[in-house]
């Protein structure tokens, strides 16, 4: 392996997925968008910081419960491990997509580089990106145990080296499977099928596993309780269990004097760097072997002239032919159809965890005091959210990229292109309804009439979540990404989205409550829910409408 | 049928001039081309008269229509092949063409019979209901240049329409596109290969650092030349001196 070579790589992906060479291109050139990616970068940090304040509270909280049981090293116990599992779930998309589908790679294979080396240039960029995504996870957990326990010098000496190491083994074992993966089903017809089977399978182990590792048998819980709170580490092991290097490396950083702990650090150091080796390793025998021949897919049946002319006789509306065109490319592009779709299914999953532990005849008979209209209601809510998980519109001109092209020059009003976007969002956050069904069979209340009634509701709710989401996007469209699930994993309209939706829904629940609370019928919270959810969505309409020849303009790519 | 008045373009806050009041005329049935070196300002041109790109300052008509100001009747009249023929991967060559059809309002029948004769013509029909990221360079190329075709526009827009194609594509699109300009139909297209803008050409402009420095038919522009033997030879002087 040179270093040297896997540097330059490293550097070369950093610099195309960041935009770093037309930042400085900007700066030297005194260009004023240098200023406006400056200004876009500071309105991020800006929007998120209420959420980050918030996280660094709850991480205040535990640590003042931990106080009480003098483990108050949990803090960092906790940090890790949600750093090391977002990394480990989110990586494994991003993994996919960096290694087996950036544009660059038929540009780099057929240089003299080691596959390996290939490899370790891009797990450097996706490397670097995980580091901004722990970061607010991680640094508040630092924080809070630094400056509220004043361990000394030693402590902040290791923050930064921690910090540096704790991605390396969950991205390291993410890369390992992921390889393994592509590397079995690219000997198949139907890879696009099976690497979407497979990353969906993968994510459903790891909760699984992450729900056994977590799960206390029934009868058991005072002797845990009893482990917890004798042992002196009980809180941090059981905390750090699923990730267990993440308790060596709480440890090191405790207790960073006394000798022993030390071998804690170089416990956690040393098989970090061997997670990355044996990655590397594995690199050199597998990664061509699932990368080579990767893209190509099943050749179509030869049709005769009689059915391509029939095929070809079939007409719709540009309206339809735009849903068409994006419901296509989403099924048949396995990162899209895992980052919109599984979402659907891991949301909830990751949500009911806590409570499936308790079996669904309890949960009913916890539902049983609920006000009726509440749980109605969080069913239309729960449409709504997933309306925003599922970054189909967040990111609808953003996934275009630089076919963007092609929809400027189409003989269809950008208004009317948009109209196409939604309809296509409206399909997406149907594939919610399901999952209400599901949980009608299994614990919710509901009958037939009530889950129309619900799907009806959510879908009106959710028609405002899909505009705002369209109009982020369109107001700052990311089109020159180099492989696809940058346009969603590395698109802050994504983020903005979720954070704008989710508060307006905040918004409504507070609205529901305070009407609840002065007992309004069910019927008149129904509409009050009803005529305010359509009206934000008109409104939205309406400056949907007014922006959309102007940007379909000025959009230059 | 195409109308450039004063058309300028710039990058840079203006310290690039990719076009300068560019000023050019093409009259139903004529096919144009629009020759240059490298970074001359050819697609910058082409990109301001599909709506890709707004000119600093000037017009451009198309059928009568200032792209600006009526960008939708405009893109009616035009069929448009890019320079890089980038089509969406994962959809199929049909389903490629039934999105045109569906966008242009194209009757089934008639969007059937126009891309049947044309797939034939590129041996496209057996490739016709692959994905589309199955397709090399060339088919992706012809495929391009069938649904450019398929809403029978009265002007055609080709940013380097040869590149890619076999010799046999080459000469039949030749002949389809004179075929097409008996129909009172215009063809303006940007070439690299004089002899092709020499054999099959009604006029050719030449632009050089963005403006327009030659225009006519072969013989007006022999008249303007010292060196008269070839257009390669015209080009070479005019844009070289």
């Amino acid at each position: 392996m040179r270093l040297k070579m896997v540097w330059k790589v490293t550097v070369l992906n950093l610099k195309n997925a960041f935009g770093l060479a037309t930042f400085a291109y900007f700066f030297r050139k005194r260009d004023v968008r240098f200023l406006k990616s400056a200004g876009i970068f500071a309105l991020i940090v800006l929007a998120l910081a209420p959420l980050f304040y918030i996280y660094l509270r709850i991480v205040d909280e535990v640590y003042e419960f931990a106080v009480g049981t003098g483990q108050e090293g949990v803090v960092i116990t906790m940090g890790l491990v949600l750093a090391s599992f977002l990394v480990f779930i989110f990586g494994i998309a991003y993994v996919i997509s960096t290694f087996y589908f950036s544009r660059d790679l038929d540009f780099l294979i057929p240089l003299p580089l080691r596959p390996g080396e290939v490899l370790a240039g891009k797990f450097g960029m996706v490397l670097a990106t995980e580091y901004i995504t722990i970061a607010p996870f991680l640094l508040p957990a630092f924080l809070v145990y630094g400056l509220r326990t004043e361990p000394g010098l030693l402590f902040w000496l290791l923050v930064p080296v921690i910090y540096l190491l704790v991605p390396l083994i969950p991205l390291a074992l993410a890369s390992l499977l992921v390889m393994v993966l592509m590397s079995i089903t690219n000997l198949s017809r139907k890879k696009d099928l099976l690497q979407l089977l497979g990353m969906f399978i993968l994510v459903l182990m790891i909760m699984a596993f992450n729900f056994l590792m977590t799960r206390v048998p029934p009868g058991e819980e005072m002797e845990l309780m009893m482990m917890i709170f004798q042992d002196p580490e009980g809180l941090i092991n059981y905390v750090g269990r699923a990730f267990p290097t993440t308790i060596w490396a709480t440890r090191a950083m405790i207790y960073p004097l006394s000798a022993g702990q030390a071998l804690n650090f170089l416990g956690f150091s040393g098989i970090s760097v061997l997670a990355l080796w044996c990655m590397m390793w594995v690199a050199d025998v597998l990664f061509y072997r699932g990368l080579i021949g990767g893209q190509e897919v099943e050749k179509g049946r030869v049709l005769d002239k009689e059915k391509i002319a029939r095929k070809l006789m079939t007409r719709h509306s540009p309206i339809v032919a735009i849903a068409q065109r994006e419901m296509r490319i989403l099924i048949r592009t396995p990162i899209y159809m895992f980052n919109s779709v599984a979402i659907l299914v891991i949301a909830p999953l990751a949500m009911g965890i806590p409570y499936f532990t308790m079996g669904f005849g309890e949960l009913g008979a916890m539902l049983a005091v609920v006000d009726r209209t509440l749980i109605n209601l969080a069913g239309a809510g729960f449409i709504a959210l997933m309306s925003l998980f599922v970054p189909a519109l967040s990111s609808s001109i953003s996934r275009e990229g630089r076919l963007f092209r092609l929809s400027q020059v189409i003989p269809v009003h950008p208004f009317k292109q948009l109209l196409g976007k939604l309809l296509y969002g409206f399909m997406l956050t149907l594939l919610a309804v399901p999952l209400l069904i599901l949980g009608a069979f299994l614990f919710l209340p509901w009958g037939f009439w009530d889950l129309v009634f619900i799907t009806l509701m959510g879908l009106v709710v959710s028609g405002q979540m899909l505009v705002l989401s369209l109009i982020i996007d369109l107001m700052r469209p990311y089109l020159t990404w180099d492989n696809p699930q940058q346009a969603i994993k590395q698109n802050m309209n994504v983020l903005f989205a979720m954070v704008l939706g989710a508060g307006l829904l905040y918004i409504y629940y507070l609205m529901v409550e305070r009407l609840m609370e002065r007992d309004f019928s069910a019927g008149i919270i129904y509409v009050v829910v009803v005529v305010i959810s359509l009206a934000v969505a008109a409104s939205l309409t309406f400056i949907l409408h007014k922006m959309s020849s102007r940007r379909y303009k000025k959009i230059v790519i | 049928m195409i109308e450039l008045v004063n058309i300028s373009k710039s990058y840079n806050r203006g310290a690039v001039k990719a076009v300068e009041s560019l000023n050019l005329a093409v009259k139903p049935g004529e096919i144009f081309g629009f020759l240059g070196p490298n970074g001359a300002g050819k697609t910058t041109t082409i990109k301001i008269m599909v709506g890709l790109l707004q000119p600093d300052g000037g017009t451009a008509r198309i059928g009568g229509f200032d792209i600006q100001k009526n960008p939708l009747e405009v893109k009616k009249q035009i069929g448009f092949v890019p320079e890089n023929p980038e089509v969406y991967e994962k959809i199929t060559g049909i389903e490629y063409l039934n999105f045109l059809g569906d966008v242009h309002g194209v009757p089934g029948p008639e969007r059937a019979k126009r891309a049947m004769e044309l797939l034939e013509m590129f041996k496209l029909d057996n490739a016709v209901n692959d994905l589309v990221q199955t397709y090399s360079h060339g088919m992706r190329q012809k495929l391009v240049l069938t649904g450019s075709f398929l809403h029978n526009p009265p002007v055609l827009i080709m940013d380097e329409p040869m590149v890619g194609l076999d010799p046999r594509s080459s000469f039949d699109l030749k002949e389809k596109l004179q075929e097409y300009c008996q129909e009172h139909r215009t063809v303006f297209f940007s070439t690299h290969i004089l002899a092709v803008a020499e054999q099959f050409c009604h006029r050719v402009g030449i632009i050089h650092q963005g403006r327009l420095i030659a225009c006519g038919t072969l013989e007006e522009l022999q008249k303007q030349a010292r060196n008269r033997e070839s257009l390669e030879k015209i080009f070479l002087e005019l844009t070289e001196a």
